[in-house]
C-alpha cells in the first residue's frame, strides 16, 4: 500500500517519477537504436540531446523537492535521509548523462560504436535506483 | 529575490517555492545574458557554448513553469487570476526559449568570415528584456495574490 503524499508534494513527486520514467524509456529506445545498426547521425544526437533535456528536467524538480524539505519539513529526519541518499543515485546519473555522455559523443569519435551502449544500460540501472529509493521514501510516508 | 517576493502579497505554502524559483531563475537569466554581452568579445565559436548555457536556465524556467501549471490544474482550476498571469509568464519563457533557437540556427548558417555581433547582442537583449519583464509579471501576480 502507498502512503499519501502532502500536497506540497504530490505533483512534484508525480512529476519527478513521470520524468524517470521518460528517461527510462527513452534510453531503452536508444540502446535499440543503436543495437539495430540502422540509425542516421542526426538520430544519434536527437537522442544525446534528449537525454540531457530530461535529466535537466528531473534535475529542476529534485531541487523544488529539496527547497520544499528544506522550509516546510525542517524536522523530518525521514525526508532528509531519504533525499540524500536519492542525491547521490541522482549524481551518478547526472555525471553520466551530462559529462560522460554528452562530452564523449561531442569528443570521442568512436564512443558511439563503442562505449555508449553500456553507458544507455547504466542509465537504466541508476533510473531504477532512484524509483526504488523514492518508493519506499513515499511507503514511510516520507512525504506526508 | 526571495524575501523580496515573500513580502510582495500572500502566497500559499504550496505555491511559493515555485513562484521563488521562478523569479530567480528569471533574475539568472537576464544577468547570464546581460553577463556575456558585456564580458564576451563574441566570436561565432563562442555561440555554441553559449546557447547551450543559456537554454540551460531557460529549460529550467520552463520546468517550473510546469510544476506550477499542473498544481494550478489540481488545486485552482477555476482560478482565472492565476491562470492568466501563468499564461503571461508562459509566454515569456517561450519567447525567451525561441529566441535561443533563433542564436543556435544563425550558427548553422554563419561561417567565420560573415559572422556578425550584432545581431547575437541584439539577441542577448531580448533575452535580458523578456526575462526582466518575467520578473515583473511575476511580481505582479505575487501582489494580485494570485497565487494565494
Amino acid at each position: 500500500m502507498t502512503s499519501k503524499i502532502s500536497e506540497l508534494f504530490e505533483v512534484d513527486i508525480e512529476e519527478f517519477q513521470r520524468y524517470l520514467q521518460a528517461l527510462y524509456y527513452g534510453s531503452e529506445e536508444f540502446e535499440e537504436m543503436l543495437g539495430g545498426n540502422n540509425y542516421l547521425e542526426t538520430e544519434i544526437s536527437a537522442e544525446v540531446h534528449h537525454l540531457r533535456d530530461l535529466m535537466t528536467i528531473i534535475k529542476a524538480i529534485y531541487e523544488l523537492i529539496e527547497t520544499k524539505a528544506e522550509r516546510y519539513r525542517q524536522n523530518n529526519r525521514a525526508i532528509y535521509d531519504f533525499l540524500r541518499t536519492l542525491e547521490d543515485s541522482l549524481k551518478k546519473l547526472e555525471f553520466l548523462i551530462f559529462a560522460k555522455i554528452w562530452y564523449d559523443y561531442h569528443h570521442n569519435p568512436n564512443y558511439v560504436d563503442g562505449d555508449l551502449y553500456m553507458d544507455l544500460l547504466a542509465i537504466g540501472g541508476y533510473v531504477k535506483e532512484i524509483e526504488n529509493i523514492l518508493k519506499s521514501a513515499i511507503r514511510s510516508g516520507a512525504f506526508i | 529575490m526571495m524575501n523580496e517576493i515573500s513580502n510582495l502579497g500572500k502566497v500559499s505554502d504550496l505555491f511559493i517555492v515555485d513562484v521563488e524559483a521562478l523569479a530567480e531563475y528569471f533574475e539568472t537569466l537576464s544577468g547570464e545574458a546581460e553577463r556575456i554581452k558585456n564580458n564576451t568579445n563574441l566570436t561565432i565559436n563562442n555561440l555554441p557554448e553559449i546557447t547551450v548555457y543559456l537554454e540551460k536556465w531557460a529549460e529550467d524556467l520552463f520546468t517550473i513553469e510546469i510544476l506550477l501549471e499542473r498544481k494550478l490544474v489540481r488545486y485552482r482550476y477555476h482560478d482565472r487570476t492565476a491562470w492568466s498571469y501563468i499564461v503571461r509568464i508562459y509566454k515569456q519563457i517561450e519567447y525567451i526559449l525561441n529566441t535561443i533557437k533563433k542564436m543556435k540556427e544563425l550558427y548553422s548558417q554563419t561561417s567565420p568570415y560573415n559572422f556578425d555581433p550584432a545581431t547575437i547582442y541584439r539577441y542577448l537583449d531580448e533575452i535580458y528584456n523578456a526575462a526582466q519583464e518575467g520578473i515583473r509579471i511575476v511580481k505582479r501576480a505575487v501582489r494580485d495574490n494570485a497565487f494565494e
